[in-house]
């Protein structure tokens, strides 16, 4: 993954980065201790409503559809865009509106909030550390 | 061969070898060592800071105290985009890397995460004053293959992998091995004021594959971007 990062790809992913910042979502940093690490399948699907990737961690907003037809927003947190860089991340996949099913470890306090280690789109594509 | 004609041939042969391992690095050197380069973390082989850490009874509660009413999540350095500093920096086991630039009189450690740059002046002495630095001051030598830095004038912090005061000293001894594919940090810690014994460590790497790129590390755009929406601006898009 790392040898395809060079300077004809990286440009490109790049400017696929700085596209999805254009719609703008908070950005946190949780400690660590915010999310509970023992669980790793924690999942859930929705549309992207806000993708945010960059130093030192990146950011999602994903409405998810509840079971009586109600919606929640839940923030995501995942890796900083040097480290999904060399992983493979292709930004441009991440689009506004784009259905997608995300998973990795959920709140330790219950909060509508999740640290992501993969991603996989609507086609299947997917994404991991 | 009689025996003392033996023994002074392999003790000539010893001098030459030990004189030849203490020599400076030259261009050829450098390149020899195969230190130069992007090197990137290799989590697997590394081994982790102790847990707990050797603390005294004093250092514990120094420790302790610091941390009392810190949030762990709202008062996260991390947050803040706070860089450690030394010894955690060479601790760490984020998986960035780190460019090594050998030169004649210093090594460059360019390491992306926070974009630090840490410079070990070769040959050279600790000053007798210096202004105390999140990465204090570095000086190293060649023994062999083996670069080993001795760095002090630590700042101190008490988040990191390592808290430590002002009296923490730490030598590091890096070495090629694997024909050049690894690199080893065995990392040094040692700070009387709060730990009974050294905190050894011992670090690995991996030589960087053909075309690997050194990223900038803007690390506190989240931060200004928080600042443009209390002001009401429209966040510029970065």
């Amino acid at each position: 993954m790392i040898s395809r990062l060079t300077n004809a790809g990286f440009f490109r992913l790049i400017a696929g980065a700085i596209f999805t910042f254009s719609c703008h979502v908070a950005v946190a940093h949780h400690s660590p201790v915010a999310f509970d690490t023992d669980v790793t399948d924690f999942t859930i699907s929705g549309e992207i409503i806000s993708v945010d990737v960059r130093n030192p961690h990146s950011a999602m907003t994903l409405r998810v559809t509840n079971e009586d037809g109600s919606t929640t927003d839940w923030d995501i947190e995942f890796s900083s865009i040097n480290l999904l860089l060399r992983r493979g991340w292709d930004f441009d996949r991440l689009e506004v509106g784009e259905q997608a099913s995300c998973t990795g470890n959920p709140s330790a306090l219950g909060k509508n909030e999740m640290y992501m280690w993969s991603i996989v789109l609507a086609d299947g594509t997917e994404f991991s550390r | 061969m009689s025996a003392l004609r033996y023994q002074v041939t392999r003790g000539i042969l010893a001098t030459v070898v030990m004189f030849l391992a203490t020599l400076p690095a030259t261009g050829s050197f450098a390149q020899d060592i195969k230190m130069n380069g992007i090197w990137l973390p290799d989590g697997g082989r590394s081994q982790r800071t102790p847990s707990p850490l050797p603390y005294s009874t004093a250092g514990r509660e120094a420790v302790t105290d610091w941390q009392a009413g810190r949030d762990p999540q709202e008062d996260d350095p991390g947050r803040f985009c706070q860089a450690p500093g030394m010894p955690s920096l060479a601790l760490s086991g984020a998986g960035y890397p780190m460019e090594i630039v050998i030169t004649d009189d210093q090594v460059l450690m360019l390491l992306e995460i926070h974009q630090q740059i840490r410079r070990v002046f070769l040959d050279s002495e600790h000053p007798a004053r210096t202004l105390p630095q999140r990465n204090g001051h570095s000086v190293g030598h060649w023994e062999g293959n083996t670069l080993v830095v001795d760095t002090t004038a630590i700042r101190p912090i008490f988040f990191g992998a390592v808290p430590h005061t002002d009296q923490v000293h730490v030598v590091e001894r890096l070495r090629v091995t694997d024909n050049g594919d690894t690199l080893v940090n065995e990392v040094t810690i040692t700070d009387p004021a709060l730990y009974t014994q050294p905190i050894v460590v011992e670090r690995y790497f991996t030589a960087a594959p053909e075309g690997t790129l050194m990223l900038e590390y803007e690390c506190s755009e989240s931060m200004w971007i928080e600042h443009e929406e209390s002001r009401g601006f429209e966040p510029f898009s970065l």
